[in-house]
């Protein structure tokens, strides 16, 4: 008997480009409970966030305006990301080092993401959609079709 | 006919210390140490690079890590001599992220762990020799690093250095 492959099984990726970068941290965590919640685009019932991770960078002066250090804020718990982050400010850069001492985020350092996973109800098409601020990258899926409802999802929502 | 001239070797050479320095200003007054060296004779010593990391976990009332918070200090050889604000401001900005500070910023419980295998401190030194021999010294809190030296004398004179700092305790390995 002759052993031989079975046929080959693609699964595809591809990148969206947001139409306006994420600059509110609200939104994107909003994002968590929209996906949740979708009930127009054909998602199946089992929605799972299955990695977040959230860095911020802020740059501390002293009060002559000589850089100081850079303060990197990595949390995996949006919970705690923006207080934390936000303890580093100028209160706290006064309150370290001198009066008049600084503490302003570097927002092009900012890096904050999540994988949405889930199906495509009408398939069983499984995919992954890793949200960042600036691009969102459709990942694991097999049926092209699913690449639609993505891009109307992201439409709907990433796209403001 | 062309041909090569005699090759010039270029050596460095490590010196791992046998315990890390732990204390924050041990490190930093090393390199008060060595400006202040007139032993060696060196015709040359202008700081060339320094950068200061820190990384403190933070752990919620339930013992879980729930995120990281990374100080690193790489002032800009640009900034005039020997980077005073830095020097000075790392252990205060790393100091400051402590209980305390997150207390205030999250809730009563949460806490501030150093994650030592992550500390990087490191400062390198321009320095000519007597002899004219131009190389770098890096010290970390880790070892000391010669390099780009060409004379074994210039090797001899920085070790023998080296054995009066009690905090840089083992001897060279080429």
């Amino acid at each position: 008997m002759t052993i031989t492959f079975e046929p080959p099984v693609a699964v595809y990726s591809a990148e969206r480009t947001n139409g306006k970068k994420i600059s509110d941290f609200n939104d994107i965590i909003g994002l968590k409970e929209t996906f949740r919640a979708d009930a127009v685009s054909g998602f199946g019932p089992e929605r799972k966030i299955t990695s977040e991770s959230y860095t911020g960078v802020i740059e501390a002066r002293n009060p002559t305006a000589q850089y100081a250090a850079y303060v990197k804020v990595h949390s995996k718990w949006p919970g705690i990301y923006p207080d934390l982050l936000g303890g580093f400010s100028t209160d706290w850069a006064e309150r370290t080092m001198d009066d008049g001492a600084t503490a302003h985020e570097l927002e092009d350092e900012r890096n904050w993401q999540m994988v949405l996973s889930s199906t495509v109800a009408s398939t069983g098409d499984k995919f992954q959609l890793r949200v960042k601020i600036d691009k969102v990258i459709a990942s694991n899926y097999k049926n092209q079709s699913t690449l639609d409802v993505l891009e109307a999802f992201c439409a709907s929502n990433l796209d403001n | 006919m062309g041909s090569f001239n005699t090759p010039t070797p270029v050596y460095s050479a490590v010196r791992p210390f046998k315990n890390e320095i732990d204390a924050f200003d041990t490190f930093d007054g090393i390199a008060d140490t060595l400006m202040a060296n007139t032993t060696m004779g060196l015709k040359k010593k202008e700081w060339s690079s320094l950068s200061l990391k820190g990384v403190k976990h933070v752990i919620n009332p339930d013992y879980e890590d729930v995120g990281d918070v990374t100080i690193l200090s790489t002032p800009k050889k640009s900034d005039a001599g020997f980077p005073t604000s830095s020097r000075t401001n790392f252990p205060l900005i790393f100091g400051s992220v402590n209980n305390q500070f997150l207390e205030r910023n999250l809730d009563d419980g949460y806490t501030a762990v150093e994650d030592t295998d992550k500390r990087a401190w490191s400062y390198k030194f321009n320095i000519e020799s007597a002899a004219g021999d131009d190389c770098f010294l890096q010290i970390t809190n880790k070892k000391a690093v010669l390099s780009s030296y060409n004379l074994p004398a210039t090797l001899q004179t920085v070790n023998t250095w080296c054995n009066t700092i009690p905090a840089m305790d083992n001897d060279i390995t080429a």
